[in-house]
């Protein structure tokens, strides 16, 4: 990036924080707020919890019902996600900047003044089962879910849909009390990325949030213990679906940039081990990658592939035989080229203000502070082949957890 | 943003338009080839192709391509569809001269017999992968029905069959019949510099040499069929609904797309509330799919098998009778879809889909603002005008069902 970036920071006195990135050559603006509720927050029994909840936000709030609020939300261009994560839920927009501040007035009012309709419930519930349901006709997304369930401590690994009996068993007063207990100021995030008055959004903001109360401290998971476990899913599937995770280090620890260039060795754009030795070289799979999920104090490195049953134990070798494989060095070449991908990912995505502003909220989730991509850039350039050898031999594929879907069962031998 | 047009003598057309202020520089090869300039003995060749165009040049190895990309950071890809083949690369403006002469070389590939069977296999994963998907083998059909022997519906992927039988000299001849410059369209777009754009582009594609590369254009008349699939261990039931809708040259595509907008968009449309609220289906959506003198309406529902006859109703009642709709309803479909081009307007990749596009089906561009107005001019009157022609009412319906 040639030009420097414009960041904003302002805590409120309850401890609800503002983050701001101005960006000269969009039209655009893009909010995104965190809420320090996800699917570690469920209460046991009550799994789906929060996905039910952040479905319920619009099904009205202050003076609109479900219809109105989407039609306030719509006669303002606003483009519109939300969900419940791991341990938040976010809500985020992006619309012309001309419009930014009623979408932030908007969204007060979902966020503070939702109605949470009991006659509503039965169908929200109703959607969610049925995405329950859904996930599994998609093998590919159902085996990382299981995958993660069966790789990180309870409460952390859970599927954020729920479960058929947590999500059946929600009442509404229980949701309303879900809701009350975890409105936490202090833990509440909100960003702007694009075109914008900085001081017109902390005003808007002050006025709609600053009244909010209530303490707030994250949960902590600690460190993820080794497995070395394989489990298998049957299904008569045509292909198999082979995924696998092993421990890695977080976003605050000095290896995190190792790890991430590490992995980009691995997996970045079409030029990864990954990709040469399963797919290009044996033509095994038509999709074989890994990639780096790093959170606040856990992370992983997930690898996955889906092949035809009767290469399965071949693709599964040659995988492991790529992740062990970093351990006995990294050229110059492969170092370069994975840094190469990573920092133009980076640069190219950051034109829209809708990914910064999620960088935004992110950052200030995990690290209490801002990056500029500067200092990621200098991160990645700062790795050397050596730093991933040592990394490689400290967090090794050994005590990895195996999940495979599909018509045949593959076990995990290292 | 600024556009510039040139074409060479061999027919190639050079377009591009110019951002200074993007962080970034896309390039990409529009071809207006894919599935339905095949006939049924190499079905799956265009796409298999786009494979092996990664896969090595008479100067490049396979191996070259893919490191030559990776020490750019270059984000490249390729799709293929019914009726184009595009191969693109994103790159940061200070390798767009690196990027365009490695995609130029891509373009003329040696289909090297031991890469080409190494592909064949990738092919036939991908097929499998595709195979577990409910979607796309519920589309797939869809098409296949609406269009009868048309070969706009011809399928992308082709069959195990197929591929398996398919020769390298059988993709060199298709190779041979459609890529001849005066068939492709090379676009940029992001931070760039034009004057040298034209002059490298001449370098690298000027003595590739003209063909007649003729596509089967023929009208396509609809008839009235109904199937029903089944896939074992399915837990959801799918439909999928088809009629005739818009080609990509018709100026009646834009009342229809604020049309269907209304009806089936992912949120806040007629099928949204009446099913995706009520929790009677998972999705829900009405669409349109404007193609090369063709065209379809189409509606997709995702429910509980024991709900789908119920379900199936609803969604071919509001494609049957799309009106009434209120003034307001009108305005936040119009609405939304100027958002959506104001945010293309913000991503070096996003234009480039849209201006190569654009060229290949009608050899025209379109500023955003230019393209914002033609929403903003449709009403209720051109609604009407739409539906006297494409009524939305379906005449395919293809079920997919759990065993």
């Amino acid at each position: 990036m040639s030009t420097k970036q414009l960041f904003h920071t302002h805590t409120l006195a309850n401890g609800l924080t503002i983050l701001g990135e101005e960006m000269d050559s969009v039209s655009s603006a893009a909010f995104s707020i965190l809420l320090p509720m996800g699917a570690a927050n469920d209460p046991e029994g009550k799994e789906g919890s929060a996905n039910v909840l952040s479905d319920l936000y619009n099904k009205g709030a202050g003076d609109w019902d479900s219809k109105e609020l989407s039609q306030e939300c719509e006669s303002i261009g606003l483009q519109r996600n939300h969900g419940a994560g791991g341990e938040v839920s976010v809500f985020s927009g992006v619309l012309l900047s001309e419009n930014l501040i009623k979408a932030l007035e908007l969204y007060a009012i979902i966020l503070l003044k939702p109605r949470f309709p009991g006659e509503e419930l039965d169908s929200v519930k109703q959607l969610a089962l049925q995405d329950l349901k859904a996930l599994e006709d998609r093998p590919s997304s159902k085996v990382m879910n299981e995958l993660s369930s069966r790789f990180y401590p309870k409460p952390f690994g859970r599927s954020l849909l729920g479960t058929k009996d947590g999500i059946e068993s929600l009442t509404i007063d229980e949701l309303r009390t879900h809701y009350q207990k975890n409105l936490l100021p202090a833990g509440t995030i909100l960003s702007v990325a694009g075109k914008f008055d900085w001081d017109t959004v902390v005003a808007c903001v002050e006025r709609n949030f600053g009244t909010l109360e209530g303490d707030f401290s994250k949960m902590s998971v600690g460190a993820l213990p080794g497995k070395n476990q394989s489990f298998h899913l049957e299904k008569d599937t045509s292909q198999l679906q082979i995924a696998l995770a092993y421990p890695s280090v977080s976003i605050d620890h000095p290896s995190y940039y190792t790890a991430r260039v590490a992995v980009g060795v691995l997996s970045g754009g079409m030029s990864g081990r990954l990709f040469i030795e399963v797919r290009e070289k044996r033509g095994l799979v038509y999709s074989v990658s890994a990639s780096h999920s790093a959170s606040r104090d856990r992370a992983a490195i997930f690898a996955s592939a889906g092949t035809t049953p009767e290469n399965g134990e071949e693709t599964l070798q040659v995988m492991i035989e790529q992740l062990q494989g970093l351990e006995n060095g990294v050229t110059e070449e492969e170092l370069n080229r994975a840094k190469a991908d990573i920092k133009s990912r980076l640069i190219m995505q950051s034109e829209l203000s809708s990914v910064r502003c999620s960088a935004l909220v992110n950052d200030w989730w995990n690290l209490s502070r801002l990056r500029p991509l500067e200092e990621i850039q200098t991160g990645i350039d700062s790795v050397t082949a050596q730093d991933i050898v040592e990394y490689a031999k400290q967090y090794p594929v050994e005590g990895a957890t195996l999940v495979t879907l599909g018509s045949k069962k593959l076990e995990l031998t290292l | 943003m600024k556009f510039f047009q040139h074409t060479l003598s061999n027919g190639l057309t050079l377009i591009g338009e110019q951002r200074k202020t993007a962080v970034s520089a896309a390039i990409g090869f529009f071809v207006r080839t894919g599935a339905r300039d095949e006939s049924e003995e190499v079905s799956g060749v265009s796409h298999f192709l786009e494979h092996m165009m990664f896969k090595g040049t008479e100067k490049r190895s396979a191996l070259d391509i893919t490191y030559e990309m990776g020490a750019i950071g270059a984000q490249a890809n390729a799709y293929t569809s019914e009726e184009t083949t595009v191969y693109y690369m994103a790159v940061l403006p200070e390798y767009f001269d690196t990027a365009l002469e490695l995609l130029s070389d891509m373009l003329r590939p040696s289909l090297d017999q031991k890469e080409f069977d190494v592909e064949k296999n990738v092919i036939l994963e991908e097929i499998a992968l595709y195979h577990d998907r409910p979607t796309h083998v519920l589309f797939e059909a869809a098409m296949r029905t609406f269009f009868g022997t048309h070969p706009a519906g011809n399928s992308v992927l082709g069959t195990i069959d197929s591929i398996s039988a398919l020769s390298r000299d059988q993709m060199q001849g298709y190779f041979d019949s459609r890529y001849a410059p005066n068939n492709l369209v090379l676009c940029a777009t992001g931070d760039f510099n034009w004057d040298s754009f034209v002059e490298q582009a001449e370098r690298y594609c000027g003595s590739w040499t003209r063909d007649d590369c003729p596509r089967d254009t023929a009208e396509h008349t609809p008839e009235k069929v109904e199937k029903t699939l089944t896939k074992a261990e399915l837990t959801r039931a799918h439909l999928c609904l088809v009629g005739p809708g818009p080609s990509a040259q018709d100026p009646l595509r834009y009342s229809a797309q604020v049309l269907s907008t209304i009806l089936g968009d992912s949120s806040g449309s007629r099928a949204y509330w009446e099913l995706v609220d009520k929790g009677l289906a998972d999705v829900a959506s009405i669409d349109i799919d404007d193609m090369d003198g063709t065209g379809m309406t189409y509606g997709y529902v995702s429910t509980d098998p024991e709900r789908i006859d119920q379900v199936g109703d609803i969604i071919r009642g509001i494609m049957c009778s799309p009106k009434p709709f209120s003034a307001e309803d009108l305005e936040r479909a119009k609405t939304k879809l100027r958002t959506r081009l104001v945010l293309q307007g913000e991503s070096s990749m996003r234009r480039l889909m849209a201006i190569g596009n654009e060229w290949l089906y009608r050899q025209t561009y379109s500023t955003l603002e230019e393209e914002s107005q033609r929403f903003q001019k449709v009403d209720a009157a051109s609604i009407d005008t739409c539906l006297e022609t494409f009524t939305f009412e379906p005449t395919a319906s293809v079920r997919l069902l759990p065993e």
